[in-house]
């Protein structure tokens, strides 16, 4: 892949999550996010003319491109004293905002799911690669668009999106977009989207509401994600404390430094056991050793430890690294 | 040709043939079959009611893509792999057929292969070997690091072309190089061919039984035609054989070899590999046991405590396959693959392509079968996607955005 120039226009992907329950637990308001979020997206469309833009917003149930709306929206009516552009995605997000908030509240009254603070992440991040891939197919040759991804998270990591997000990571790596994640909600780090920002090259940051009040987002986006590739290339970034890639086992959920991967499935373990328990293969007694050429290992066929799938499927899509 | 004959078209935009030939030979409109594949371009090209041509042409670009349809069943399949990929540096690999060389052409192909093979099977192993003057010569032994495949590929001394190849010696190496692999990863042999000859110094037909015997898959890749004993070596072992009608083709049937292929229930065995996952070490600029060099960044073997700078590797002190976790999670769309959409017409739920949000581009056709093309559904979620997209979520992303 050519290096960036400064010339280079931007695309930037928004994911803004609207999961209302998740926006009470944090410390932060919705409302105060947003305006946050469009004065940041104003800033970046002034950066460049040629920036693109895209917005989704993704709850528990769905996901929705907010900007740029369906051709048959109401057009919004003009204001001589703002820009136009800026007026136009403020409007369409902040309609679109509201509206998908409202629907949500309106099937949560008569629904009687229970509430949950997850989102659809992967969803989200699977349709921004689409909008990219579009945008980058359709721009000419002689000019490189160089995306990113922006992710506001405020809902925790759901467990089932596990590998469907996995795919979306290393889809973004070989397209080379970066995908930065502001991280709202104060109780955890979310440990899926810490790996995107580490595995994409992308930062990690989570906006430290104790200090500064509200306005700390704008603050800390503003001097992290508005800047394009070229610069970050000379930029320092945030630093993030090391993410620990060691694996946790399925069967007792240790972190494990050696570990005994089922050769079909890839399961983990941390000890040998005469069936898979996620795809119930039965291994032969026998472990493959390290350096192939060296004779294999006999072991004591004596395990008497049954199988326990249902238990292993739910384990396989909890496959966390802490 | 194994792959890629065209169907003859019905329309008349051919060029007009005068001589008349056997009738044998002749494609379905009166052309020879060989020039059925050209067509007046333009002719085609009409301005649309705005005076452009654009849309026409980016029809043209449509029909040139086409939608790989996939095996997406849940199957078995060998996800940790050993590969041995042949080379063939005989003297016919100069022959300008494919630009700007066959030999240039086939390391282009290469390099790009095993990127992409290591990006696919990231715990997989790969070989390189290369045959000319009638010997076959060792470039990398079986290592998982793309960088030391890459180096050798680069090498001014093995892009030399002599003599004839020998497929025998080839396999033969081949198969002692597999022979260390262990029985729960496949053993494999990827060949890019560009003689119809091959200079052996035995029966090759003993060469394909011990192939059978060890359980090796041959696959073959031949640049210029089919040749019986090639393609048998292909057909016994479980192999593909492939003719490659030009550089695009080529690639389409080398990047065939990038997913594991399905596990013959015969050697089934499973086992469980033993693994290290290492922690990152940082700090102070220590040397690493690969390459000898200080560097700041490296992963610390858990049973040796040795440096190691990149994953995955195999520790080279210990010998255990250092992974990090993400390693292994790479390989689970192999397991879990997405199914085929299908293309449909008429109308749709989505007023535009739930994948990129573009709005369809011809208004749905209702009066001829199969009419508003462009259109892909997934059987699972009933989502509409664009072409784009389609090939999009098959080849790079692995995930239905309407089924996560």
């Amino acid at each position: 892949m050519s290096e960036p120039l400064e010339s280079d226009p931007s695309l930037l992907v928004v994911i803004l999550d609207v999961n209302g329950w998740a926006w009470t637990q944090s410390p932060l308001t919705i409302d105060n996010a947003l305006q946050q979020m469009i004065i940041f997206i104003n800033a970046y469309l002034a950066l460049k003319p040629e920036n693109k833009l895209v917005v989704l917003a993704s709850n528990k149930r769905e996901c929705k491109c907010l900007y740029p709306a369906d051709r048959n929206q109401a057009p919004i009516e003009r204001d001589i004293r703002i820009y136009e552009q800026f007026r136009v995605v403020d409007a369409t997000v902040l309609s679109g905002v509201q509206a998908m908030l409202s629907d949500a509240a309106a099937t949560m009254i008569e629904g009687e799911e229970d509430e949950e603070g997850q989102t659809l992440m992967s969803r989200a991040l699977s349709k921004a690669l689409c909008h990219i891939h579009r945008v980058e197919a359709e721009s000419s040759a002689a000019v490189k668009v160089w995306s990113r991804i922006l992710v506001i998270s405020a809902a925790d990591d759901s467990p089932r999106e596990y590998i469907a997000l996995m795919n979306t990571i290393f889809a973004a790596q070989r397209m080379g977009v970066l995908i930065d994640i502001c991280k709202v909600s104060g109780k955890s780090d979310s440990v899926f989207l810490q790996q995107a920002a580490e595995i994409t090259g992308g930062n990690y940051l989570k906006v430290d509401t104790t200090r500064g009040g509200g306005e700390s987002m704008l603050q800390t986006l503003m001097f992290t994600c508005l800047a394009d590739h070229y610069t970050r290339e000379v930029l320092v970034s945030p630093t993030s404390e090391t993410i620990d890639f060691r694996a946790t086992c399925f069967c007792h959920k240790r972190i494990v430094d050696i570990g005994f991967v089922c050769s079909v499935c890839l399961s983990i373990f941390c000890e040998l056991t005469p069936v898979c328990s996620t795809c119930q293969t039965k291994f032969s007694f026998r472990v493959a050793r390290a350096d192939s050429a060296a004779p294999h290992q006999a072991v004591n066929g004596s395990l008497k430890q049954s199988p326990k799938p249902a238990a292993a499927t739910a384990a396989m899509s909890t496959l966390t690294l802490s | 040709m194994a792959k890629g004959i065209k169907e003859p078209a019905d329309d008349d935009d051919y060029i007009d043939i005068d001589d008349t030939g056997p009738g044998d030979l002749k494609g379905a409109d009166g052309g020879y079959a060989w020039e059925e594949e050209y067509k007046r371009s333009w002719d085609v090209i009409q301005e649309d009611a705005s005076g452009s041509i654009q849309s026409i042409v980016l029809g043209i670009n449509d029909q040139k893509r086409h939608r790989r349809v996939r095996d997406t069943e849940a199957i078995q399949r060998g996800i940790i792999r050993h590969v041995v990929l042949i080379i063939d540096q005989s003297e016919n690999m100069n022959l300008r057929d494919l630009m700007p060389t066959r030999i240039q052409a086939t390391l282009t192909m290469v390099t790009a292969f095993i990127g992409e093979y290591f990006d696919q099977n990231p715990i997989s192993q790969l070989s390189v070997i290369a045959t000319k003057d009638g010997l076959a010569e060792k470039l990398t032994d079986l290592s998982g690091n793309p960088m030391d495949h890459l180096g050798a590929l680069k090498d001014k001394a093995n892009k030399d072309l002599a003599g004839e190849p020998s497929l025998q010696n080839a396999l033969e190496l081949a198969m002692h190089t597999l022979k260390r692999a262990p029985t729960h990863g496949s053993r494999e042999v990827v060949c890019v061919m560009g003689s119809l000859t091959t200079c052996d110094p035995g029966d090759i037909a003993q060469t394909l039984e011990a192939l059978k015997a060890s359980q090796v898959r041959v696959s073959m890749v031949h640049l210029a035609a089919e040749v019986h004993v090639f393609k048998r070596i292909c057909r016994e072992t479980g192999g593909v054989f492939y003719v490659a009608q030009n550089e695009d083709n080529m690639k389409d049937l080398l990047f065939e070899n990038v997913p594991p292929p399905p596990i013959v229930s015969a050697r089934a065995t499973a086992d469980m590999i033993q693994m290290g996952f290492p922690i990152k070490a940082g700090g102070v600029p220590t040397p690493c046991v690969c390459h000898h060099e200080l560097g700041f960044v490296g992963y610390i073997c858990p049973r040796c405590k040795s440096k190691v700078c990149s994953l995955p590797t195999d520790c080279d002190v210990c010998g255990l396959p250092l992974v990090s976790a993400p390693h292994l999670a790479r390989s689970y769309h192999h397991l879990f693959p997405e199914e085929n959409f299908k293309e449909v017409g008429g109308d749709s739920v989505d007023s535009a392509c739930f994948g990129c949000g573009a709005v369809w581009a011809e208004p749905p056709n209702d009066t001829e079968p199969g009419g508003g093309r462009g259109k892909y559904r997934c059987p699972r979620c009933k989502h509409d996607y664009c072409l784009e997209c389609d090939i999009f979520i098959h080849e790079t992303l692995h995930n239905c955005p309407g089924c996560v």
